[in-house]
């Protein structure tokens, strides 16, 4: 396999680097909706399909703890990228 | 939730063995670890990549693997509750077995114990035997399929239970057969 290939040829960085803000913007947009979409779901079976109470509390916590944690980094990637 | 018939009482409620869950647990924890594991190869097999990677480029990766991980927690919490609310309910009366196979797709089988001709375990492979797990097969009188419950947790257990409430229901020997590897 030939390693010693230039990458810049194959991709424009450049223009790459360009399109990024907005990409990550939708990004960002459309996992919103998912993951509301998607807590709005779960949270109804849990309460729905008999999880008890204590459980939902601790299932609920943990579940959205992640999620917020993984929506601040998305965030703070955007920030950045605008900001600095 | 499940509605319960005048004077009917839950005496067991049993679930799939955690290890089944696992197993779906550990193929997501791979799928988040693949991107991180990608950039790394790029970094080790293509030393020169570095040079092109530019800050703005950087905060994208880290950007599209927390969107990445995201996708995949959710993933797993469906795989999570998919794998809670499948659960077999023994009353006083008779077998319920809830079948959750995706978040909008719930089968419910009732079997009246009275019914029951025949319960047969099967803990098959090393695994389910250390662990404890296995398949349950009802045969109901009247009913073409046999009811399966699979990757149950001490299936032996459940079996015990689901005869001494056959024979109080009926004050007849249950039939029953057993298999295990």
């Amino acid at each position: 396999m030939d390693v010693n290939f230039s990458l810049a040829s194959i991709i424009d960085f450049e223009k790459l680097t360009e399109v990024l803000g907005p990409l990550m913007l939708l990004i960002l947009g459309v996992l919103f909706v998912i993951a509301i979409l998607g807590t709005v779901v779960l949270n109804y079976h849990w309460k729905k399909y008999g999880v008890r109470e204590a459980s939902i509390k601790r299932v609920r916590g943990i579940y959205l703890s992640i999620s917020c944690a993984l929506f601040l980094v998305m965030a703070a990637s955007v920030a950045v990228y605008y900001v600095l | 939730m499940i509605q319960l018939q005048e004077g009917e009482k839950i005496v067991l409620e049993a679930r799939k063995h955690w290890f089944v869950f696992l197993a779906e647990g550990a193929l997501i924890i791979v799928v988040v670890v693949v991107p991180v594991v990608i950039i790394l190869a790029a970094f080790i097999f293509f030393p020169s990549v570095a040079g092109y990677l530019t800050r703005d480029i950087w905060v994208f990766v880290l950007f599209f693997w927390a969107a990445w991980a995201e996708i995949i927690w959710i993933g797993f919490f469906i795989a999570w509750t998919n794998y809670y609310l499948d659960v077999l309910v023994v009353t006083n009366k008779r077998i319920i077995d809830v079948d959750q196979i995706s978040l909008f797709r719930r089968d419910i089988a009732t079997v009246p114990l009275q019914n029951i001709q025949d319960i047969k375990i099967e803990i098959k492979g090393i695994i389910p035997t250390f662990f404890k797990f296995g398949n349950i097969y009802i045969q109901t009188a009247g009913a073409s399929k046999e009811a399966v419950i699979r990757g149950i947790t001490d299936p032996s257990a459940v079996k015990d239970v689901i005869s001494k409430l056959y024979h109080k229901t009926t004050n007849l020997p249950a039939g029953g057969s057993e298999s295990s590897a």
